[in-house]
């Protein structure tokens, strides 16, 4: 298939370690790459891609990889295990072998195009540790288009087996969030009667054939009868149950919120979605410049700050803010960047620090498809936890960065992927005309416990595996390269 | 005692070699406690001038065009103990600590032209802390022809001066009856004062308006301060104002920084709603002014609030949106000795949508630079130079950082402040030790430098006072730190 070149152009990137070219790349063009390099792709049927999660799964890595909706002009692209043509849903990859993914199955998702269909978002969890699940078990937690959720039994990675669904009338879905030890689930909705397009459905799905809503929640002035301007709508939460606390980003690409809830207050609290009961659990909220979204909201607790070793206060508790660039060819947006927040006073969380890819290192604004942050890695896994963040910067690929110290990102590394006949277009009005430019949209980006780093793009390009060279593999305490 | 003067020589001539050495780049911070007799610490900064100010320790420096002469007045915190009354040389007569006004027309060569004591107290109980100074020319209701000087006098008031002569001020008015006075900002284009004080019935140190466009006669126009700071308010309150600077009428706005080295708020005020609102010091009127809000991390204070204007942030050319943006810099105050807090440093704050402020960036001195936490005395930041001349206004930063001296920042991208250049001075045998029984015991440090306020003057030259006795020292740029200036190359 399309990748059977891939070891000639990853040795292309490692031999030559080139810098982000300074014009739009031509198929066929190598990767551009720093400290980073492909170790093996695959091109997901050439759909576009939204979330990799990577699961492992007994003696298996599975890769999940949520889809966006196809394009107007290939709304079904052909799934050549079964030979039809079917609406993007999720993928499913044995990356045992990272050098040779391998796709086992695809799961059609909802008709529409873009953030309209498919079924973008996807979470995993094993029996072994959800609650009241079958121990020998797993089990997928997905989005389907906008309308609700969907459970699957993914024990057999190819051949999943639907369990349960949730909603089916919603107005939109988003980045919902799985706690593998409790069940408990953070689905974000837009269960009809809330004023926000999206919000959060908390749900235990400690059975996960058996779903048991637990409350909604969101900012005051989203809920049912609220009156005023609707506050942002959430992007989505990350839960750490071990801190008893909730993180949630709020306003994807403008007007960024981030919102620091007690996760048990939020689960045993009152449950009508009063102003009053709504704002029991929140810890902080804190507004950021209406210029810049919070799409990721990544903690990283007690972080010993060098700098800062010989004063009080040494150690900080951090969040990571990741915006969402939403605009083509950096028009009309503000830069969306990352931003590093201190919440070691968890009531007053403020930023200290920020991180951005240099424009012109590769003339991004003008290279086509969006330029700037989406969105980081997930995993806590203690390889790179708290040492390399990944970012995804769309047309600028992945970006490594060193949050050793967070009020100093640095970047360390970098990988554009080589675009391929797969790569779609992506358009902006020109003097009253359409004028499109072909170039990698890197979405998301996640990582697995052995350090290999796994992107995605939203241009049809597929997924690419890769692994670290140089200065962050120390970072990461990994072993040097053979 | 004009140990000043006699050591100009010796200094500009120790300078001069030092600052040829320094020339290149490379950062020259010694690893362990100066002594004296070492030269000074530097990089694209060198010493032009000096005055021991009869070793009195300084706070504020401003620094005034006056006619042909440039004078700078200083203000001094008070004496303690053995340094309580220094003798002023050209009265001979033990004085407390006030305001010290010196001729730098002459930045080679200052001249100590007169002494003003201030009040009793030790340190920020007493002296006169704090110096303003406008022409009648701008002021409006003064004499055209006249100067005048604003001053604190210790915690009780404020004091207005005639300094037309700088050799012989005469006081005209006095605003007295408060506690907690501080860092006044006067505007001189027609004179309304803010002065930081805490008069009774309010709660803490907070905002006296003031019409001081005729300085002989004050006229107030109303207290302010944030909502639960309020004489009868209830419940925890707020953090204390340090100080503002206003942009004045054609601006209409100011800048409030709260909670010097902690529980940091930076305020926005619309500058003619705060004059022409309601005057109660009701929560609704206290509000009504206020146009944005930042709360900071609670272990960082705010000092001083300074607006740099717009700035077209390189990084964003090619955005349809938000290549411009407005910035303040927020700067936070150390308080403890050898790092016995959270590290107060340089917040740069986005201001663009006004009603939400946003920190950006940071800066910070690299303590392992010159192993500060262990020099003695306070390390970190603590102000800046407030002048809004264009020689530096946007291009370049002084801020002092006590025992790491002066720092010059290029904030040209201030989205990412970074270091130009830094001036830490000689000490002296009048330096101070630094003393504090932080760890149950009573002890003292090594005589350190305790660079406490910068100000900058049109012509480019760097004025920096020492907390800890050693007096003013001139500073010039050099380098690639004076071509971010446009200065021409010496």
């Amino acid at each position: 298939m399309l990748y059977t070149r891939i070891p000639a152009l990853s040795i292309a990137a490692l031999a030559f370690a080139l810098p982000a070219a300074a014009q739009s790349p031509k198929i066929g063009d190598p990767p551009a790459a720093e400290n980073m390099r492909l170790v093996g792709a695959n091109d997901l049927q050439a759909r576009s891609a939204y979330q990799p999660t990577i699961v492992h799964q007994g003696n298996r890595y599975i890769a999940y990889v949520g889809h966006h909706g196809g394009s107007r002009e290939v709304p079904q692209p052909i799934n050549a295990m079964t030979g039809q043509p079917e609406n993007n849903g999720t993928s499913i990859l044995d990356v045992t072998d990272p050098r040779t993914p391998k796709l086992l199955k695809h799961i059609p998702g909802d008709a529409g195009s873009g953030e309209g269909g498919g079924a973008q978002m996807v979470r995993v969890c094993a029996g072994a540790t959800l609650p009241r699940a079958d121990r020998g078990k797993f089990y997928m937690l997905r989005t389907f288009g906008t309308k609700g959720h969907e459970i699957w039994d993914v024990t057999d990675p190819a051949n999943p087996a639907r369990l349960a669904s949730i909603g089916g009338d919603y107005r939109d879905t988003h980045k919902s969030w799985w706690e593998c030890d409790t069940g408990i689930a953070y689905l974000v909705s837009a269960v009809p009667g809330w004023r926000a397009k999206r919000m959060t459905e908390v749900f235990d799905l400690a059975d996960p054939s058996k779903p048991v809503k637990v409350r909604d929640f969101g900012l005051t002035g989203q809920e049912p009868g609220s009156t005023g301007a609707v506050p942002t709508d959430l992007h989505g939460p990350i839960s750490m149950p071990q801190l008893n606390r909730i993180y949630f980003g709020y306003g994807s690409s403008a007007g960024g919120i981030l919102q620091i809830v007690d996760r048990e207050k939020l689960l045993k609290g009152p449950k009508e979605p009063t102003p009053a009961n709504l704002l029991y659990p929140q810890v902080a909220r804190m507004d950021m410049s209406p210029l810049t979204g919070a799409h990721t909201v990544f903690p990283m607790p007690q972080m010993p700050i060098a700098e800062f070793a010989n004063d009080g206060n040494s150690v900080r508790d951090i969040v990571m803010i990741v915006n969402e660039a939403t605009r083509n060819e950096c028009k009309p947006q503000a830069r969306e960047m990352v931003w590093f927040a201190d919440v070691s006073v968890e009531t007053h969380p403020q930023i200290i620090s920020n991180f951005n890819v240099r424009e012109s290192s590769g003339n991004f604004c003008s290279r086509g498809g969006r330029f700037g942050a989406h969105s980081s890695n997930e995993d806590m896994s203690p390889v790179f936890y708290k040492k390399l963040a990944f970012i995804a910067y769309f047309n600028a690929g992945v970006r490594a960065i060193d949050v050793r110290d967070p009020f100093a990102p640095k970047e360390v590394g970098h990988f554009i992927p080589a675009i391929t006949e797969a790569t779609d277009k992506r358009c902006i009005e020109v003097g009253g005309q359409q004028r499109c430019k072909v170039a990698i949209q890197t979405n998301n980006v996640e990582t697995d416990d052995r350090g290999f780093i796994y992107i995605v793009d939203r241009a049809n390009t597929g997924l690419h595996i890769l692994e670290l060279t140089g200065a962050p593999r120390t970072i990461a305490g990994l072993p040097p390269l053979p | 005692m004009m140990v000043g003067l006699n050591l100009v020589r010796v200094w500009t001539s120790v300078l001069a070699l030092t600052a040829l050495l320094v020339a290149p780049a490379a950062a020259q911070t010694r690893k362990e406690a100066p002594k004296i007799g070492d030269p000074p610490e530097a990089m694209n900064m060198r010493l032009v001038g000096y005055n021991d100010l009869q070793a009195r320790t300084a706070y504020q420096p401003t620094i005034a065009k006056q006619g042909n002469r440039y004078i700078a007045y200083i203000g001094h915190h008070g004496g303690s103990g053995e340094f309580s009354k220094p003798v002023n040389m050209l009265t001979g007569q033990p004085e407390l600590n006030g305001t010290s006004i010196v001729d730098i027309t002459d930045p080679k060569a200052p001249k100590y032209i007169a002494h003003i004591p201030g009040a009793v107290g030790d340190g920020e109980a007493g002296a006169a802390q704090m110096t303003r100074v406008c022409s009648g020319l701008q002021l409006g209701k003064g004499d055209p022809n006249k100067w005048y000087l604003l001053r604190a006098f210790g915690r009780e008031g404020h004091e207005t001066y005639d300094v037309t002569d700088p050799a012989k001020p005469k006081v005209l008015a006095r605003i007295l009856g408060m506690t907690d006075t501080h860092k006044n900002y006067w505007e001189c284009e027609g004179g309304i004062a803010y002065l930081v004080s805490a008069p009774q019935g309010w709660r803490i140190r907070m905002v006296l308006v003031y019409d001081l466009s005729d300085p002989a006669n004050p006229v107030k126009i109303r207290d302010f301060g944030l909502v639960g700071q309020q004489p009868g308010a209830t419940g925890a309150v707020p953090p204390a104002i340090h100080g503002l600077v206003s942009t004045g009428a054609k601006g209409n706005r100011i800048y409030a920084a709260y909670g010097t080295n902690k529980g940091g708020i930076m305020q926005i005020i619309d500058r003619e709603k705060l004059l022409k609102g309601r005057k109660e010091p009701t929560p609704e009127n206290l509000l009504y002014p206020q146009v944005g809000r930042l709360d900071m991390s609670p272990l960082n204070g705010g000092h001083t609030a300074m607006p740099l204007g717009k700035f077209k942030i390189p990084e964003f050319a090619k955005e349809k949106e938000g290549a411009e943006r407005d910035i303040v810099m927020v700067v936070s105050e150390t308080f403890r000795e050898e790092c016995g807090e959270p590290r107060q440093m340089v917040w740069f704050v986005d201001t663009t949508v006004e009603s939400k402020p946003m920190v950006v960036s940071h800066w910070t001195v690299p303590e392992a630079s010159g192993n500060f936490c262990t020099r003695g005395g306070r390390f970190g930041a603590h102000s800046s130079n407030e002048s809004f001349d264009p020689l530096y206004y946007g291009k370049l930063t002084f801020i002092t950082f006590f025992n790491a001296g002066v720092r010059a920042l290029d904030i040209r991208n201030p989205y990412e402040p970074k270091e130009v250049g830094y001036f830490i001075p000689s000490i002296t045998k009048t330096t101070q030790q630094r003393c504090n029984d932080r760890s149950g015991t009573y002890r003292c440090s090594n005589a350190v430098i305790q660079s406490n306020n910068a100000e900058v003057d049109d012509r480019g030259y760097i004025y920096i006072a020492d907390r800890s006795n050693t007096g003013l020292h001139i500073v010039e740029l050099t380098g690639e730190a004076r071509s971010i200036a446009g200065l021409p190359p010496q």
